[in-house]
């Protein structure tokens, strides 16, 4: 099933305790989707309390900053554009 | 004297729904009963509705991590509570609460990361913050959704709020605009405002003027095609999160933004609706018959049990993406109110 919505990773709000990207679903509870996921290649992030998804439009270079706020290494390399 | 209940069904996980638990509800159950003072407005956050009456009374329900409803430090309640004071209009964001109180005083209050206080740099409050006072408090009305707020007052718009899309105003060096600034000038009696996600529509009848500010004003030509009799054709218009709906004179939606989820009505709607308004992504109506249907994303409950024998209020998730639903067939309807996934009727009985 299509996803619900698009998402600009800057339009998601980051917990860097819980290393959780998330963004507020209209049925009241939040999309969330992990940063290492993300990482991985992820880019669906899922409500808790409904079926509805988002799809966060990210490159992996953006997790950097996040990573950094959360004081942790990336799992691996990532490779930044010059 | 009349007297008045509110019905509601839909999401519940806080109790937001003021029935006394936090299940969610697939048939409508009621939530509060008013002898004398009418019921003027319900207005829903992300998981706190406010219920203002026709005397100026506020109640609140739901959340309160973020002080968005009270100052008590409870966290949430699922009955309704009385707030201290006299209002004349009240709005929810996701975690924040706008009113206008009897003084004029446009006040905020609870959580917005976004500037949805509209208080420079502040995110977070439970106590009221006083933003403005308007001149003529009757004829202040206040509108909020996600991460926005507008107050209409005579021949001006204030807004302020997530500004990421240009959803605020067309300043886009501003992603966040944490002060009211004026976003409309002109006449702004007869104004109808529809607040969406990452859009704002503010369309004014007296003027023949519509505007559309954020990503969906590139779909103004094709609301444009719908209203050959122009804006003046325009009966009333709401916003789902994620879509714009204007219902014209010919009873027939012109709908623009994201429908992926039975949010966009197939076929025209009944040729007697008399009211139109939505929720996150749902839609209400009532018909001249005093019928209640609803459509759209209806995983909450929030558009009813498709079966019509259901007798059972919990939600059993059976009816997901709903199409147009008959909730039942009323003596008198006055209002309708949508909120995130919930639906409130609101039912006036003549004593």
């Amino acid at each position: 099933m299509s996803t619900y919505d698009e998402v600009e990773i800057e339009d998601m709000t980051f917990d860097p305790d819980t290393q959780l990207f998330s963004y507020p679903c209209p049925c009241g509870d939040r999309f969330q989707i992990s940063i290492d996921d993300m990482y991985d290649g992820e880019e669906i992030a899922v409500c808790p309390s409904c079926s509805l998804m988002i799809q966060v439009i990210f490159d992996q270079e953006d997790l950097v900053e996040y990573y950094k706020e959360a004081d942790l290494e990336p799992p691996g390399q990532i490779a930044v554009a010059a | 004297m009349p007297n008045y209940e509110l019905l509601c069904f839909g999401s519940n996980g806080n109790g937001q729904l003021g029935v006394g638990h936090d299940d969610d509800l697939i048939l409508p159950q009621i939530s509060f009963q008013s002898a004398g003072a009418g019921i003027k407005k319900v207005a829903c956050g992300g998981n706190h509705s406010l219920l203002l009456l026709e005397d100026g009374s506020l109640y609140w329900s739901g959340e309160n991590t973020s002080g968005q409803c009270d100052s008590s430090g409870t966290k949430r309640s699922f009955n309704w509570v009385r707030l201290p004071g006299n209002f004349l209009d009240v709005a929810c964001g996701w975690e924040v609460t706008v009113v206008v109180d009897s003084d004029g005083w446009v006040r905020t209050r609870g959580r917005g990361d976004k500037g949805e206080l509209g208080v420079p740099q502040l995110k977070r409050s439970d106590e009221w913050m006083y933003l403005f006072q308007c001149v003529d408090p009757g004829a202040a009305q206040c509108y909020a959704t996600f991460q926005h707020c507008l107050v209409v007052v005579p021949e001006k718009i204030y807004g302020w709020g997530n500004n990421r899309k240009l959803q605020v105003c067309e300043d886009s060096s501003s992603k966040i605009i944490d002060t009211p600034t004026v976003v409309y000038e002109g006449d702004t009696a007869n104004t109808i405002v529809a607040l969406g996600k990452d859009f704002t529509c503010i369309i004014n009848k007296n003027e023949n003027r519509m505007k559309l500010m954020g990503p969906l004003a590139k779909e103004i030509p094709k609301i444009t095609s719908g209203l050959p009799n122009g804006v003046k054709s325009i009966v009333t218009a709401d916003s789902m999160w994620s879509s714009l709906h204007i219902l014209n004179d010919e009873k027939r939606l012109i709908s623009v933004g994201r429908g992926l989820h039975g949010q966009f009505l197939e076929g025209s709607l009944p040729s007697d609706v008399v009211k139109f308004v939505t929720g996150s992504e749902h839609g209400i109506i009532v018909t001249k018959k005093m019928e209640v249907l609803c459509w759209g994303w209806g995983e909450h409950g929030n558009c009813g049990s498709l079966n019509s024998k259901e007798t059972n209020h919990i939600n059993d998730k059976s009816n997901v993406i709903s199409p147009i639903n008959l909730i039942g067939k009323y003596d008198n309807v006055s209002k309708i109110f949508g909120g995130c996934a919930t639906t409130w009727i609101v039912l006036q009985h003549e004593a």
